[in-house]
């Protein structure tokens, strides 16, 4: 009798836990915005100080164990240092000279991205996601293009609070948008992987793609403005019966040098 | 509520740290689960005859941190609120029935016991979050061994550090 009523106890005790529980995730997921950004907002000063210790830690660490090979890219970097200046000198020359016509034929320059800075404050753990430090009060809106101030794509906005956003980054799983191999009419779509890996998925079998050819977005899609550095090809994977070829793509950015980004605010769908 | 409010603490600073420092050690972009590995010690060590000696008042612990740990997982992640909660109540479970099986766990086969333990509730973590992220995000995940196995022992490292600081911990303590 003891037993029956000690397991009627214990079973009433799981029914209450279970549905306190549940009021308290339904609770939770009506105001998930909020408090996520409550606690964005506070966390934000905190994890922008582990991140920069964190970066710097790592990138000591990373400079120890690749002294040799350090050494090795700067006498390259080095050489292409000096092929790059002579570039630079006719690409001047070039400029002007565009410039002149231009003018010549009455185009006017392209209009710039409007562009806002925004600092990256966290990192999701499954590394598909940052977190930034601007919000709906800044302006930002949901699919904002996300860009390194080299012009590299890192990813779009997902979510808007009101002093955060978060970004999903274009190796995220679910991500997908159109691409084309630099200088090359080869389109293709890049596909996230997760882990901050990407493919190049659907091209053409009988498309003329190599190992370190550059990739850019392209119009087709209109998820992203043309022209953004996306990554370079790393692996091409040819199978005879199938109509298309995979690559794998190394992307541009890394997330770990990464502080500082800008968010396009003026690009419409 | 003392306890309680040290866990609240220890687990959201585990949940900066995991979010900000310890992203920039990843590995083949995998982190650490500094959460996960944390739950799933202090469910382990609630067991009677483990680590804490199974102390009436340390009974409860592992709800606790799967509760109070799967909040801020949720917090600093992007799927719905209750997810990461109830994945790691599933483990807390799991890991109470295992233990349940086992009357006394020698202290020299303790570190073993919790390795095993940690790797079935790693895979049990990410299996669930898969289809948690497959039916509510529609995101497939593809299956990749050296990921996983990359996963799991950059995991377990952080894991057996964990387990000989908690150890240590509990040495001083009875001292």
């Amino acid at each position: 009798m003891k037993i029956v009523s000690q397991k009627r106890k214990n079973f009433k005790k799981i029914a209450i836990g279970i549905i306190i529980l549940g009021a308290t995730l339904v609770f939770l997921n009506i105001f998930q915005k909020n408090i996520r950004n409550t606690f964005y907002l506070i966390s934000a000063p905190i994890q922008k100080t582990f991140w920069k210790i964190g970066n710097k830690s790592s990138n000591l660490f990373e400079t120890i164990a690749n002294i040799t090979r350090l050494k090795r890219e700067a006498e390259e970097l080095k050489n292409k240092n000096q092929e790059l200046t002579s570039q630079i000198i006719s690409l001047d020359e070039l400029k002007k000279e565009n410039e002149n016509l231009r003018a010549a034929l009455g185009i006017g320059l392209e209009k710039d991205f409007k562009l806002e800075l925004a600092e990256i404050t966290a990192n999701d753990i499954s590394q598909s996601y940052i977190l930034i430090n601007k919000g709906s009060k800044d302006g930002l809106q949901k699919d904002f293009p996300v860009i390194t101030p080299q012009k590299i794509l890192i990813g779009k906005i997902i979510e808007v609070y009101e002093n955060y956003s978060k970004v999903m980054l274009i190796s995220d799983k679910s991500s997908v948008f159109d691409a084309k191999v630099s200088e090359k009419e080869i389109y293709g779509t890049v596909n996230g992987r997760g882990n901050l890996q990407m493919f190049f998925d659907l091209i053409l079998i009988t498309s003329d793609i190599n190992i370190g050819d550059v990739l850019v977005t392209s119009t087709i899609g209109g998820i992203f403005p043309k022209g953004l550095l996306v990554g370079t090809i790393k692996y091409v994977q040819k199978e005879d019966n199938k109509p298309f070829k995979i690559a794998e793509i190394e992307p541009f950015f890394n997330i770990k040098e990464l502080d500082d980004v800008f968010i396009i605010t003026d690009f419409l769908k | 509520m003392k306890k309680t409010l040290i866990l609240v603490i220890f687990f959201y600073i585990l949940a900066v740290l995991q979010t900000s420092f310890f992203i920039q050690f990843s590995i083949f972009g995998i982190a650490p689960n500094l959460i996960l590995i944390s739950a799933c010690l202090l469910s382990f060590s609630a067991h009677k005859g483990s680590l804490m000696g199974g102390k009436k008042t340390d009974q409860n612990i592992g709800i606790y941190s799967a509760i109070i740990g799967g909040f801020f997982l949720d917090v600093f992640s992007s799927h719905f609120f209750g997810a990461s909660i109830i994945i790691l109540l599933v483990i807390n479970i799991f890991i109470k029935t295992l233990l349940g099986f086992l009357k006394e766990i020698s202290n020299r086969c303790q570190i073993i016991y919790f390795i095993i333990i940690f790797v079935f509730s790693l895979i049990i973590y990410d299996s669930i979050l898969s289809l948690v992220l497959y039916f509510f995000n529609s995101v497939s995940t593809q299956f990749n061994l050296l990921t996983s196995l990359t996963k799991i022992a950059y995991n377990l490292v952080f894991a057996s550090i964990f387990f000989y600081l908690l150890k240590g911990y509990n040495a001083l303590k009875k001292v």
